[in-house]
């Protein structure tokens, strides 16, 4: 693991208009992520996790603060500029249905690698590699409705991780899967990680998930409470 | 990718597309159909206008048409129909001497348009000899006989065999007046021809009139409709129009082609309101579409996808949709077009409403070219114009706003 951060968040705040008030989502959060950590954050539903991962991952901007990819500073993107730098630098796991139903398992994986202009035959090799990584050999073909909520996911981080992208951010990833289902996918991302040295920022409220986490920021409305290390 | 993912999509609620193509294809079905009973029945219109009197062109000497004077007679009609027999345009010339006069029997009488004919040529100019429907045309030679419209006989009280007598100011002024027999009833359709019009011999009628070997007029049938300009254009040198006038059948009868242009305005406005309804029920298939798929575009553009390839994706899917729509809308219509354009569409219990239009009461349906490629173009970028609204509507969609949609 590398000392140096990959992902340095200062001072982060944001809020969302309700009835014409104001409601705080993030106040003032900083943290920093290593390259090749295995982060989760942690708390309540309404704490503000999905936000911080929306934010880090170039889909919302904040009221205030900065966020540093690769000394890359979000912030001052323009739309176009964080589109292509969700194309290349993230991956995004959400929390389940995020698999396009049209497409087979290869397929959605695939578009991940079209969208960053790949040719053929290199996405072929990597499309195959990565779900062979998930243990989805063999079911390319099956389209989503005709695999299960954990094979699902399973296709969802082959999808995320496939075009070697700076940080996988995951939103809730199990939130939508039973106990076991759950775990053997964290398990799954984790053993990603360790081999492949791929970061991973999840969210969850779970303690056996949060369990398996390198390191857990948990956020209590809005606000960064604590760090494990 | 981007083709598959939009063909998929279209075939995702399978119902609801096969809906929207239906609707589409209906739409063009009978946008087809009715250009084809437009363009059959103006074809038709257009050609029983010509074949039954009128020719493709005319020759006169000016001024006859204005004054009709029996006078003004084409001099050496005989060469000049040699000459007009030369151009490669031209099918037949059937010169014809003209007069009105008064046709009466024992019972009736009515004032008519007398025409004498050559019947050996102007067979080959008008349909003439196909619109006879008892007894038969007149012979090559002149027997002192007439032909007459059914309707006229009707009126008249008279049938094959028997006689009618035809009163007319000969070429000097005098009362000229003959019996004849009546050789052959004819029925064009037409009410001013079958009720207005006699045909007469050539000879017979200059006989009458006291005008040996004289014509009025140079009736001519060209082999095809598309060189009338190009052949007026080219008799006028052997023609001078300081002695001659040569007109289409257009200049003779501009009512002809402004029915067929006020026909045509009618089903543009037919055109434009299939093609509105035909848009909204494409826009509310496509925005149908879309809000189902806020979160799924959310994710897309999540994962880096740009707006424009959002828009590209949706616009690709209503390309497509409207395109099966089309070609399923072209097949039928125009399957059905070349139905009744064998079969016809029998239109005889409102014969009376045709009466005056040259179509005939059988109306072949016979879409042109112009008109398929029209309407089908027309549907299809209209189907496509009307997915751009929706598509906007994706494309604006924040995509965090998207993921959150349920």
């Amino acid at each position: 693991m590398s000392e140096k951060p990959i992902i340095m968040v200062k001072g982060l705040s944001k809020s969302y208009n309700l009835n014409n008030e104001r409601i705080p989502a993030l106040r003032n959060v900083s943290l920093e992520v290593k390259q090749g950590e295995f982060i989760a954050i942690a708390g309540p539903s309404g704490s503000g996790k999905s936000t911080l991962l929306h934010l880090l991952g170039g889909i919302d901007t904040p009221d205030t603060g900065q966020i540093l990819v690769n000394l890359k500073d979000l912030t001052v993107m323009s739309e176009k500029n964080r589109a292509i730098y969700r194309r290349f630098d993230v991956g995004f796991i959400f929390q389940s249905f995020s698999l396009i139903p049209v497409l087979s398992a290869f397929e959605n994986v695939e578009y991940s690698l079209l969208l960053k202009k790949l040719k053929e035959g290199e996405r072929e090799v990597m499309v195959r590699e990565a779900l062979k990584s998930v243990g989805l050999e063999g079911l390319e073909s099956r389209r989503p409705n005709q695999m299960s909520g954990g094979q699902q996911q399973r296709v969802a981080v082959a999808r995320a991780m496939v075009g070697n992208p700076a940080f996988i951010l995951a939103d809730e990833p199990t939130a939508n899967l039973d106990t076991r289902t759950g775990i053997d996918l964290i398990d799954l991302m984790k053993r990603v990680n360790e081999r492949q040295g791929v970061t991973f920022i999840f969210s969850t409220h779970d303690p056996k998930i949060i369990s398996r986490a390198g390191r857990v920021y948990y956020l209590e409305d809005g606000s960064l409470k604590d760090k494990t290390v | 990718m981007l083709i598959r993912l939009a063909w998929r999509n279209i075939w995702r609620n399978t119902r609801r597309s096969l809906i929207t193509l239906s609707a589409i294809s209906f739409g063009l079905t009978v946008l087809i159909f009715l250009w084809g009973f437009g363009d059959g029945a103006h074809e038709r219109m257009v050609e029983n206008f010509i074949s039954i009197s009128v020719g493709h062109l005319q020759i006169h000497t000016s001024g006859y048409l204005r004054s009709e004077d029996p006078s003004l007679t084409i001099p050496q009609w005989r060469e000049k129909v040699e000459r007009l027999q030369g151009f490669p345009e031209v099918y037949s010339v059937s010169p014809r001497i003209r007069s009105h006069a008064l046709v009466a029997t024992p019972t009736q009488s009515s004032g008519v348009l007398l025409s004498g004919v050559l019947p050996d040529t102007e067979i080959k100019v008008t349909r003439l000899l196909e619109f006879i429907s008892k007894g038969r045309f007149l012979s090559p030679e002149p027997k002192g006989e007439v032909v007459i419209g059914e309707d006229f006989a009707r009126f008249l009280n008279v049938s094959i065999g028997e006689r009618i007598v035809i009163l007319t100011q000969g070429f000097n002024g005098s009362l000229a007046s003959g019996s004849y027999e009546v050789a052959g009833l004819f029925r064009s359709g037409v009410p001013e021809i079958d009720r207005g019009q006699i045909f007469l011999h050539l000879k017979t009628v200059q006989e009458l009139l006291s005008m040996p070997d004289e014509v009025h007029e140079l009736t001519i049938r060209l082999k095809s409709s598309s060189q009338l300009e190009d052949t007026r254009f080219a008799m006028s040198r052997v023609f001078p129009s300081a002695e001659y006038e040569i007109q289409t059948w257009i200049d003779l009868s501009p009512m002809v082609v402004q029915w067929i242009e006020l026909d045509n305005i009618i089903l543009y406005i037919i055109l434009l309101v299939v093609t509105i309804i035909v848009s909204i029920g494409i826009m509310n298939a496509m925005l149908m579409t879309v809000f189902e798929r806020f979160k799924e575009f959310g994710i897309l553009r999540a994962m880096g996808t740009m707006p424009h390839e959002i828009l590209l994706m949706i616009l690709l899917e209503a390309a497509m949709l409207t395109l099966l729509g089309t070609i399923a809308g072209i097949i039928m219509g125009f399957g059905l077009d070349r139905f009744y354009g064998w079969h016809g569409i029998n239109l005889s219990e409102y014969s009376h409403a045709f009466a005056n239009f040259y179509s005939g009461t059988v109306i072949y349906t016979h879409v042109s070219v112009k008109h398929l490629l029209q309407s089908a173009g027309i549907v299809f970028i209209a189907g496509i114009l009307s997915s751009i609204y929706p598509a906007i509507k994706a494309v604006r969609l924040q995509p965090v706003e998207a993921i959150r949609y349920v």
